[in-house]
């Protein structure tokens, strides 16, 4: 700190021009405060400590396996967990600390100020990196180490680091800690179990070579997408309603499904790919069905020029009514490309596995009916994405209290015919092969129905006034 | 429920536009029949106003009256249910980033950070408006040394005082030199000297031809800074006028307050026997009285009256009505007819 400042342009400049003016002001603001924290310094203390204490035991005791589990150990805990943590709460401290609205007074829309804390945690995550390479290399001379798969491992972290933070950031968007937490606890473990999936699936010892790439290819997609799409989902929670994210958003996740299809075409296991296409338009579903209203006329104006854009402003439109339509669109895709798959296969199972299908998109809206017919004044509120995690624990537990009493006292089929309403209910059903009743058939589809129907019939002002806007000409 | 208080606000409307804005140019703020409920309790009900160019206006009324939610609808921090509001003549709903390039907003809650400086938390919001290489630098150091924040410049935030946080937050909201400045009780919480200050800089601004919207409790205040002042009650406009027709009585009868070497009670005692005068209270050293007719002539008559009865007296003088008074004189108006009176 100079003694006596001066505010004349030169002073002023030398003391600004740590960073360059080319960089986002978010990332520049967040390195500034983010290297000052306590928890950055003591992170990169401690990981300095432990390296060297690995490599002192590597020195004393080449043949060691310990010192290379603690080795990798400490590297995941560093940028696996201490750092992702680091944005848990991002966002939220921006509104515990007044200064949320002072930003949006600015330039910055929601998109830059999410990216500018991700690549602000991300920046200091490399640093974290850089710093391990030097470690890495020693190891390599010690001997016992394959330096290159070492290399790839440490990107491969770098990788789960970046989506493990905007995981984080993605959440940090809610005030409430709990549900921060919750969503947060769902979100990396919906994205563990597909990232071991995926693995265990394509790097299985018995696996083809080419399957490695196919592997990195796709960890690479489902990367790319989850940095981009919960980035964007907080950019979208912390935004004005008069800003459209929802548009990008809902895209992306199209365009992630296409790739997806694409790969399959490449010789991909059409198994894995119908997983990983699930659970990215679950995602984006649920979060297209929590979108809050009112939709502005700015918003719209775009979707209303011509026929086409009046159809695709039906399910790209922001709010949760065209979140519906999103809704049956997914479904749609899921389905469509579930049948051509079976059918390319000559499963003789491919009804019962489409229900199953349906059976997973009905668990995904099966919460907005619940909400537009006992809390209509939260349906599309801020709050609707709470209420949605609420439900659907609830829902998650008694599905779950359903299936240990059906497997206690061995009355699954009763059981499951007079829970069929309750979506998830089904979903465990096809896993016991229980899913074999015609009746079905007819309850699956019913209860999309229902789902779609009642929440645009109790929501039907709101809807009418989505009506209106789109018929509205330009 | 009807809405008295519109015809009031229109009035108002026409009168200010008409004689002081430039025909062509639109007012710099203009709300029309804006409403903002929460969970069905009207925060802001159906209110219309407009503020020319260059004024300073204030914006009066108890907690939870609706002030706050009006100033962040202007801020295009929140949105409204119903009506339109417009900052120079740009609408805050449809077009909140232009309408931010127009406003400086300062929130009731100034926003700090921890580990940064003065200087850095300036030049964040400097990159952040999108100012680069000098001018960036130029517009810090107009707002440092406007806001004489250039000695702190290297402090932490978090270890500034409360006044000298209002000042940067100021600071802050004049990087991009708005035409509209929205604050939001800026002198809340702030020491004597540091409201003189702020009260100082404000008007420095007003004579810059900046158009300011101030919400404060501080009734004298706001009389002291303002060209105009806004009333809000339950959501809804009550008065809008000058802080002079306000401070001046429309009864007959006038307040006069008198300071005696005698003891309080001879005042009293006086009182009850002149004729057209009324014993209002006493104070420790003498008391006020009312006088009725309030003409110059007879407040004469009654002085000399006082003198010749042997009262010493050492001070008198007319009370002004205070902008509290008026205030609470409006709320009982609008309790006991439903309507406030016209001003």
């Amino acid at each position: 700190m100079s003694d006596t400042p001066t505010a004349d342009p030169e002073s002023l400049a030398e003391r600004m021009g740590d960073f360059s003016p080319r960089l986002s002001p978010m990332l520049v603001k967040e390195l500034r405060q983010g290297m000052r924290t306590n928890m950055f310094a003591i992170a990169f203390i401690l990981l300095h400590t432990f390296m060297m204490l690995c490599l002192l035991t590597a020195m004393i005791d080449p043949g060691s396996s310990d010192s290379e589990v603690f080795f990798w150990f400490v590297i995941i805990v560093v940028l696996l967990f201490v750092q992702p943590l680091r944005g848990f709460s991002a966002l939220s401290s921006e509104y515990q600390l007044n200064t949320m609205d002072l930003i949006h007074m600015t330039k910055l829309n929601g998109w830059r100020i999410t990216l500018g804390k991700w690549a602000a945690l991300n920046a200091q995550g490399l640093l974290f990196l850089t710093g391990v390479l030097p470690y890495l290399v020693i190891r390599y001379f010690l001997g016992n180490v394959n330096f290159i798969v070492d290399l790839i491992a440490l990107l491969m972290i770098g990788i789960g680091s970046a989506l493990a933070t905007a995981i984080t950031i993605g959440c940090s968007g809610f005030p409430n800690i709990l549900l921060r937490g919750v969503a947060c606890i769902a979100l990396a473990i919906l994205l563990s179990a597909l990232g071991s999936y995926v693995s265990s699936e394509l790097l299985s010892s018995s696996a083809p070579r080419a399957f490695k790439w196919q592997f990195l290819g796709l960890m690479a997609l489902i990367g790319v997408f989850g940095c981009y799409y919960f980035l964007a989902f907080a950019a979208s929670r912390i935004s004005p309603l008069s800003e459209n994210h929802a548009t990008r958003k809902r895209l992306s996740a199209l365009l992630a499904v296409a790739l997806c299809f694409a790969l399959s075409a490449l010789q991909y296991d059409s198994e894995i790919i119908l997983v990983v296409i699930t659970t990215i338009l679950c995602i984006a579903t649920v979060d297209a069905l929590t979108e809050p209203l009112p939709v502005f006329t700015r918003v719209v104006q775009p979707f209303s020029k011509t026929v086409i854009t009046r159809w695709l402003g039906l399910f790209l439109i922001p709010g949760w009514i065209s979140g519906l339509f999103f809704f049956l669109l997914s479904t749609g895709i899921l389905a469509t490309i579930f049948f051509f798959n079976e059918k390319a296969r000559g499963n003789p199972h491919e009804l019962k596995n489409l229900l199953f299908v349906l059976s997973t998109c009905n668990t995904v809206v099966f919460p907005l009916l619940i909400i537009s017919l006992f809390f209509p004044s939260h349906t599309g509120s801020r709050f609707t994405f709470a209420l949605y995690m609420l439900i659907q624990a609830i829902i998650g537990g008694i599905t779950i209290m359903v299936s240990f009493i059906a497997a206690a006292i061995g009355r699954w089929e009763e059981l499951t015919f007079s829970l069929a309403p309750l979506p998830s209910v089904l979903i465990v059903a096809y896993q016991r092969s229980e899913l074999h009743n015609i009746q079905f058939l007819l309850i699956v589809p019913a209860t999309t129905l229902v789902c779609v129907v009642v929440p645009l019939v109790r929501g039907r002002k709101s809807f009418g006034k989505f009506i209106k806007h789109m018929i509205r000409s330009k | 429920m009807s809405d008295p208080d519109n015809n009031t606000a229109y009035a108002s409307k026409e009168e200010h536009t008409e004689a002081i804005s430039p025909p062509l140019q639109p007012p710099a703020i203009e709300v029309t029949n804006l409403a903002r409920w929460f969970n069905g309790i009207h925060a802001v009900n159906n209110i219309s106003f407009v503020i020319p160019r260059g004024q300073v206006v204030g914006f009066v009324g108890a907690n939870g009256a609706g002030k706050t939610t009006t100033m962040r609808i202007l801020a295009t921090l929140d949105y409204p249910n119903s009506g339109e509001a417009k900052v120079c003549g740009i609408n805050v709903v449809e077009y909140p980033a232009e309408v931010r390039g127009k406003i400086g907003w300062m929130p009731d809650h100034y926003g700090t950070y921890r580990n940064m400086t003065v200087i850095e938390y300036l030049d964040f919001f400097a990159r952040a408006l999108g100012y680069k290489g000098q001018e960036r630098i130029d517009r810090i150091v107009e707002v440092m040394e406007f806001t004489d924040l250039t000695p702190l410049s290297d402090r932490l935030i978090d270890k500034l005082s409360k006044g000298m946080g209002q000042r940067l937050c100021l600071g802050r909201a004049l990087l991009h030199d708005p035409e509209v400045l929205i604050l939001d009780e800026p002198a809340a919480g702030l020491d004597p000297k540091a409201r003189v200050e702020l009260k100082h800089l404000i008007r420095i601004l007003a004579e810059d031809g900046k158009t300011v919207f101030i919400s404060s409790h501080i009734l004298s205040e706001l009389g002291e800074m303002c060209d105009s002042l806004l009333f809000i009650n339950q959501g809804k406009i009550i008065h809008h006028g000058d802080a002079d027709s306000l401070t001046k009585s429309n009864s007959s009868s006038c307040l006069v307050e008198v300071l005696l070497s005698d003891p309080p009670e001879k005042l009293r005692e006086w009182a009850m026997l002149a004729p057209g005068v009324t014993f209002v209270d006493s104070t420790k050293t003498g008391g006020r009285i009312e006088i009725e007719p309030a003409e110059d002539e007879d407040i004469a008559k009654i002085l000399r009256r006082m003198i010749t009865d042997g009262l010493n007296i050492t001070d008198f003088h007319q009370e002004e009505r205070k902008l509290e008074d008026a205030f609470i004189e409006i709320l009982g108006e609008i309790e006991e007819s439903g309507t406030p009176a016209a001003k």
